[in-house]
C-alpha cells in the first residue's frame, strides 16, 4: 500500500515538472496541442493525488501502523472520524491535502479560463504546475506521508487531544481552501502578464477565485477562533500567535483587493496595485505555510536542523521573483487609463482603505518575524508580543472601521460637498448620540464607548444604504417593503452582498471591543456549597465528580449558575487528564447569551473536595459567532454568479434619459 | 471645474494630496510600530537574560522558554505545579498556582509572569502557553 | 503500475500528434466588451448614486455625459469590427 502512494506521489511529480515545461512551451509557441497536453498532464496528477489521498485515507481508518505517519496521528482508543481527520492533524498528511486542493482547483481553473480568456491557459496550466511540483517535491522527499518504519508499534500515539474537536476537524481544510485558493489568482495574473495583450493584466478574471479564497480564509480564522474559546480553555479566542497571524496576513491582503479591484472594473485604475496585491497574497499564503511548518519561529536553530524551511524560502523567493518579474516587464502598458475625479470620492476612501489594509498586514508581519530578525541581526530573539499587535493594530483597524462607515456614504467619482453634509447628518447624529448616551450611562473605559459610538455611526450608514435603496425602488415600483428589500439585494448581490458583509464585520467588531473592554474575571477556591459571585451571576459549586472516558480521567465540578434569583440550571466544569500522553484538556462551563458570557474554568481541586474556579464574564461574545454567520450570508449573495451585462443596458442614448426612468439594479 | 475635468493642475493637486496623505500615514505606522516596539520588546526575557541581568531588570518580568523535559510535577491535588523552563542553556525552576492551559506541556514554549525568588525559584502568577500544533512545527525538539 | 504508467503517458501525449486550432485571439474584442460592461456598470452606479442623493444633478450630468460620449465611442468600434 504504501508504496502504491509513493508511486502516485512519484509519477505525480513527473506529471506536473512535465506540465511546467508544456505550459511554458505553449505559451512561447501558441500551440494549443501542447496545452492540451499540459492540461490532461495536471488532470492525470490530480487523479494521482487522489489515488495517494484514497491510500492514506485507507492506512489511516485501518489504523496501519506500518506508516510513521499512522503511527504518529491515530491511536487504537480515537475515534474513526478523527482517524480520519487525522489527513490534516500532520505536516505530510496537510501537505498532500494542499496538493490535492491545488490540483483540484487548477482544473477548475483551466475550465473557467479556457471559457474566458483562452490565451492564458498555458500560462495558468504553468504556473499551477509549478506550484505542484514543489509541495510534490516536498511530499516525495523530505515529507512524505508514506515513510514505514521496519518495526510497527501495537498501537499508535494519536492526535493532541486538544485536536479532537469537530471545530478542529474542520478549521485546516477550510483554512487550506483559503491559501491554497490564493495560488489561481496569482497563475491567472501571472498567465495574463507572460503573455501580454490583457489590458487588466487577468485581475478582473481572477476577483472571483480570490473572492473565494478570501471567504474561505474568513471562515478558517472564524473556526479557528472558535476552537481556541471553547476547546483551549484559557478564556479567549484571539491570541496573536504566529499561526493566526500566518492566516491573518493574506486575509488582509485579499480584503484590500477585494475592494481596490472594484475602482479597476469601473475606472481601469489600480491596475499594477492589485497585481502586486495579488502577488503578495500568494506569497503571504506561502509564507504563513513556511512560519508554521519550518519551526523558524521557536528559533533559528531548529530552522536550520530541517531541510524543510529551506525549501519552502527558495519556493517562495523564486515565485515573487516570477511574480514582480513579470509585472515590471509589462508595468507601462499596466498604466492607469484615468485619473481619480475629485479627491472626496468612493475611489480615495478605497485606496486610503487599501492603504490601511496593508498597513495592518504589514504591523503582522513585523511582530511576527520581529523575534526571527533580532535574533539574525543582534543575536537576541527579541520578542514583542501581544502588546505590539494592539499597539499597532487597533488604531489602524479603527481607522478601517470609519471607513466602512464613510465610504458608503460618498459617491463614486466625486462627493459633491452639500451632498455630504446631508449624507453624513443622519449617521453622525447616530453615532454621536450613541457616543454621548453611553459616556452618559457611565460605561468606561471612554475609549470603548467611542468605539461603540463608532459603530453606532457605521450601523446607520449601512441601514441608510439599504433604506434609500429601498425607498427609491419603492417608489419606482410601488412594492412593498420586504419585497422590495428581498429584490434589491438579489438584483445588486455584489454591492448589498458587500454590505452584509460589513454588517457581519461590525457584528464582529462590537463583539471584539465588547468584550475586550469589559471581560471581567476572579479565581475563587469552594468548598462544596459555597458560592462566588461575578458580575450578576453567582455559581455555587456543588461538589466534585469523577469519570473515565477514552483513555482520560475526567474530574467534574458541579456547578448551579443563578442570576439574582433566577436558577439558570447545573454546569460542568470539566478537567480531563489523558493519563498516558501527560496531555490535558478543559470542557469549560459555558452559558450564552447576546449580552455575556459566563465562563468557568475548573483550575484545579483538593484532596478534601474543595475546588478552585476560574470565573470569567465575557461580554458581547455572541456577536462575534453571529458575525461570521452574517459574513457568510453577505459572501455567498456576493459570490453567486452575476448575470452578464446584456447589451441593450449598456447605454441609453445621450439627452434621453438624463431624467429618464431608473430602476435599482437595471437588468 | 478642475476636479471634474481633471487638467494638469487638477491632477499635480490630486497627486499632491496622495503624496501628502500617503506620507502622513507612513509617518503615523512608524510612530505606532516605534511605540508598539517600545511596549512590547520587553514582553518577555529569556532564563539566560534574567540570570545576567536580573539587578537591571523589574521584580516583575515574564519569561519564555521550553518546558524542560521530565521536569514537570503535581502536587497531589492538581493545584500546584513546578516545573523548570529552559532556553537551551540555563534553567530555572518555576512554581505556579492557578489555572494550567490545556496546550501546557514537556517541551512546549511557555510565558510565565512573575518574580525571581530569593531561593532561585521563579514564582509565577500566570501561565501561558504558545499555541498547539495546529500544524505539527518541524522542529523535532518540540513535536516528538 | 507500468502498464498504468505507460497508458497516463500515452493519453497525456495524444494532444500532441495532431496540431489543434490555435486559441482564437479575442483580446481587443474582449477588451471593448469589458469596457462596455465596466462603463454600463458605472452608469448604473452613477444614476443609483443620484437616486439616493449622493450625487447633485449637475455632477450627475457633468459625469454622465462623459461616460455616454466614452460608451458610444466603444461601441463604434465594436461595431466597426
Amino acid at each position: 500500500m504504501a508504496d502504491l502512494g509513493r508511486f502516485a506521489l512519484l509519477a505525480a511529480l513527473a506529471l506536473a515538472l512535465y506540465a511546467l515545461v508544456a505550459g511554458m512551451l505553449a505559451g512561447r509557441t501558441r500551440r494549443a496541442e501542447i496545452a492540451a497536453s499540459a492540461g490532461r498532464a495536471l488532470g492525470a496528477a490530480a487523479a494521482l493525488e487522489g489515488v495517494a489521498a484514497a491510500v492514506l485515507l485507507v492506512a489511516l481508518g485501518t489504523r496501519d501502523y506500518t506508516l510513521r505517519y499512522v503511527a504518529a496521528h491515530v491511536s487504537n482508543a480515537q475515534p474513526l472520524l478523527y482517524d480520519l481527520t487525522a489527513f490534516w492533524g500532520g505536516m505530510e498528511g496537510s501537505l498532500l491535502l494542499w496538493a490535492l486542493v491545488l490540483s483540484g482547483y487548477t482544473l477548475a481553473a483551466l475550465r473557467t479560463v479556457r471559457r474566458q480568456r483562452p490565451a492564458l491557459v498555458p500560462g495558468v496550466a504553468a504556473v499551477c504546475a509549478g506550484t505542484s511540483s514543489f509541495f510534490l517535491l516536498l511530499l516525495t522527499t523530505v515529507a512524505s506521508p508514506f515513510a514505514t518504519s521496519p518495526f510497527p508499534p501495537s498501537d499508535g500515539r494519536g492526535m493532541n487531544p486538544l485536536l479532537l474537536n469537530p471545530w478542529m476537524a474542520i478549521h485546516p481544510p477550510t483554512l487550506y481552501l483559503g491559501y491554497v485558493g490564493l495560488t489561481v489568482p496569482f497563475a491567472i495574473v501571472c498567465a495574463a502578464l507572460a503573455s501580454g495583450g490583457h489590458d487588466d493584466a487577468g485581475v478582473l478574471v481572477a476577483r472571483r477565485w480570490l473572492l473565494w479564497a478570501w471567504y474561505c480564509l474568513s471562515m478558517g480564522l472564524w473556526f479557528g477562533a472558535k476552537w481556541s474559546y471553547v476547546v483551549l480553555g484559557w478564556g479567549g479566542y484571539w491570541a496573536w500567535d504566529p499561526v493566526e497571524n500566518a492566516a491573518l496576513m493574506p486575509w488582509l491582503v485579499a480584503t484590500a483587493f477585494i475592494h481596490s479591484v472594484m475602482i479597476q472594473e469601473r475606472r481601469e485604475m489600480l491596475t499594477r496595485w492589485n497585481v502586486v496585491l495579488v502577488i503578495l497574497a500568494f506569497g503571504l499564503s506561502i509564507f504563513g505555510t513556511f512560519l508554521t511548518r519550518s519551526g523558524v519561529l521557536s528559533s533559528i536553530h531548529s530552522f536550520t536542523q530541517s531541510p524543510l524551511g529551506a525549501y519552502f524560502l527558495t519556493f517562495l523567493a523564486l515565485a515573487l521573483l516570477v511574480g514582480f518579474g513579470l509585472a515590471a516587464w509589462r508595468w507601462d502598458r499596466l498604466r492607469s487609463r484615468h485619473e481619480l475625479d475629485a479627491a472626496l470620492s468612493r475611489e480615495s476612501a478605497f485606496v486610503l482603505n487599501n492603504v490601511l489594509f496593508l498597513a495592518a498586514a504589514f504591523a503582522v508581519f513585523l511582530g511576527t518575524v520581529f523575534p526571527v530578525v533580532s535574533e539574525a541581526l543582534g543575536g537576541r530573539a527579541i520578542n514583542v508580543g501581544p502588546p505590539f499587535f494592539d499597539h499597532v493594530v487597533v488604531p489602524l483597524a479603527l481607522g478601517i472601521l470609519l471607513l466602512m462607515g464613510v465610504g458608503p456614504l460618498l459617491a463614486w467619482r466625486r462627493a459633491s460637498l452639500d451632498h455630504l453634509h446631508r449624507q453624513f447628518l443622519a449617521p453622525g447624529a447616530a453615532g454621536v448620540l450613541a457616543g454621548a448616551g453611553l459616556l452618559g450611562a457611565g460605561v468606561r473605559p471612554a475609549g470603548a464607548a467611542l468605539a461603540f459610538a463608532l459603530c453606532a455611526f457605521v450601523a446607520a450608514t449601512i441601514a441608510l444604504e439599504f433604506a434609500r435603496g429601498v425607498r427609491v425602488r419603492r417608489a419606482h415600483r410601488g412594492e412593498s417593503a420586504v419585497w422590495a428589500l428581498g429584490a434589491l439585494v438579489l438584483r445588486n448581490r455584489r454591492r448589498y452582498g458587500g454590505d452584509i458583509v460589513h454588517l457581519g464585520m461590525l457584528l464582529l467588531a462590537c463583539g471584539i471591543i465588547g468584550s475586550s473592554a469589559f471581560a471581567t474575571q476572579r479565581l475563587a477556591t469552594l468548598a462544596p456549597g459555597q458560592d462566588a459571585a461575578i458580575g450578576e451571576y453567582r455559581v455555587r459549586f456543588d461538589g466534585l465528580a469523577q469519570e473515565t472516558r477514552g483513555g482520560a480521567l475526567s474530574i467534574i465540578g458541579r456547578l448551579r449558575v443563578f442570576a439574582g434569583t433566577r436558577d439558570l440550571g447545573a454546569f460542568e466544569a470539566r478537567r480531563n487528564l489523558f493519563l498516558r500522553s501527560q496531555d490535558a484538556t478543559t470542557d469549560v462551563a459555558l452559558r450564552s447569551t447576546p449580552r455575556d458570557d459566563l465562563y468557568v474554568i475548573l483550575a484545579g481541586w483538593t484532596a478534601d473536595g474543595r475546588a478552585t474556579l476560574r470565573l470569567l464574564v465575557n461580554p458581547m461574545m455572541m456577536w462575534i459567532w453571529a458575525g461570521g454567520l452574517v459574513l457568510t450570508a453577505g459572501a455567498v449573495i456576493a459570490m453567486l454568479p452575476e448575470r452578464r451585462a446584456a447589451p441593450q443596458v449598456a447605454v441609453p442614448a445621450p439627452g434621453v434619459s438624463a431624467g429618464g426612468a431608473w430602476s435599482p439594479g437595471g437588468l | 471645474m478642475s476636479a471634474v475635468h481633471p487638467g494638469r493642475v487638477g491632477q499635480r493637486r490630486h497627486t499632491l494630496v496622495f503624496v501628502c496623505g500617503a506620507a502622513a500615514i507612513v509617518v503615523a505606522l512608524a510612530y505606532l510600530v516605534y511605540g508598539g516596539i517600545q511596549q512590547g520588546a520587553t514582553y518577555w526575557v529569556t532564563v539566560g537574560e534574567l540570570e545576567q541581568r536580573a539587578g537591571a531588570l523589574p521584580a516583575r518580568v515574564r519569561l519564555g522558554g521550553t518546558v524542560a523535559p521530565g521536569s514537570v510535577r503535581w502536587d497531589a491535588s492538581h493545584r500546584h505545579l513546578r516545573f523548570a523552563v529552559t532556553d537551551g542553556v540555563h534553567t530555572l525552576p518555576v512554581a505556579y498556582a492557578g489555572v494550567v492551559p490545556d496546550i501546557f506541556s514537556e517541551g512546549r514554549q511557555v510565558v510565565v509572569e512573575g518574580t525571581l525568588g530569593r531561593d532561585g525559584t521563579f514564582d509565577a502568577t500566570t501561565l501561558l502557553a504558545k499555541c498547539p500544533t495546529k500544524y505539527t512545527p518541524a522542529d523535532p525538539a518540540s513535536s516528538r | 503500475m507500468v502498464v498504468l504508467a505507460a497508458a497516463a503517458a500515452l493519453w497525456v501525449l495524444a494532444p500532441l500528434r495532431r496540431p489543434a486550432v490555435a486559441a482564437e485571439e479575442e483580446t481587443e474584442r474582449e477588451g471593448l466588451l469589458r469596457e462596455r460592461d465596466s462603463i454600463s456598470r458605472s452608469l448604473r452606479d452613477l444614476e443609483l448614486d443620484r437616486a439616493t442623493g449622493k450625487l447633485s444633478d449637475a455632477d450627475y450630468a457633468v459625469l454622465a455625459a462623459r461616460y455616454r460620449a466614452r460608451a458610444l465611442a466603444v461601441l463604434r468600434r465594436l461595431d466597426a469590427r
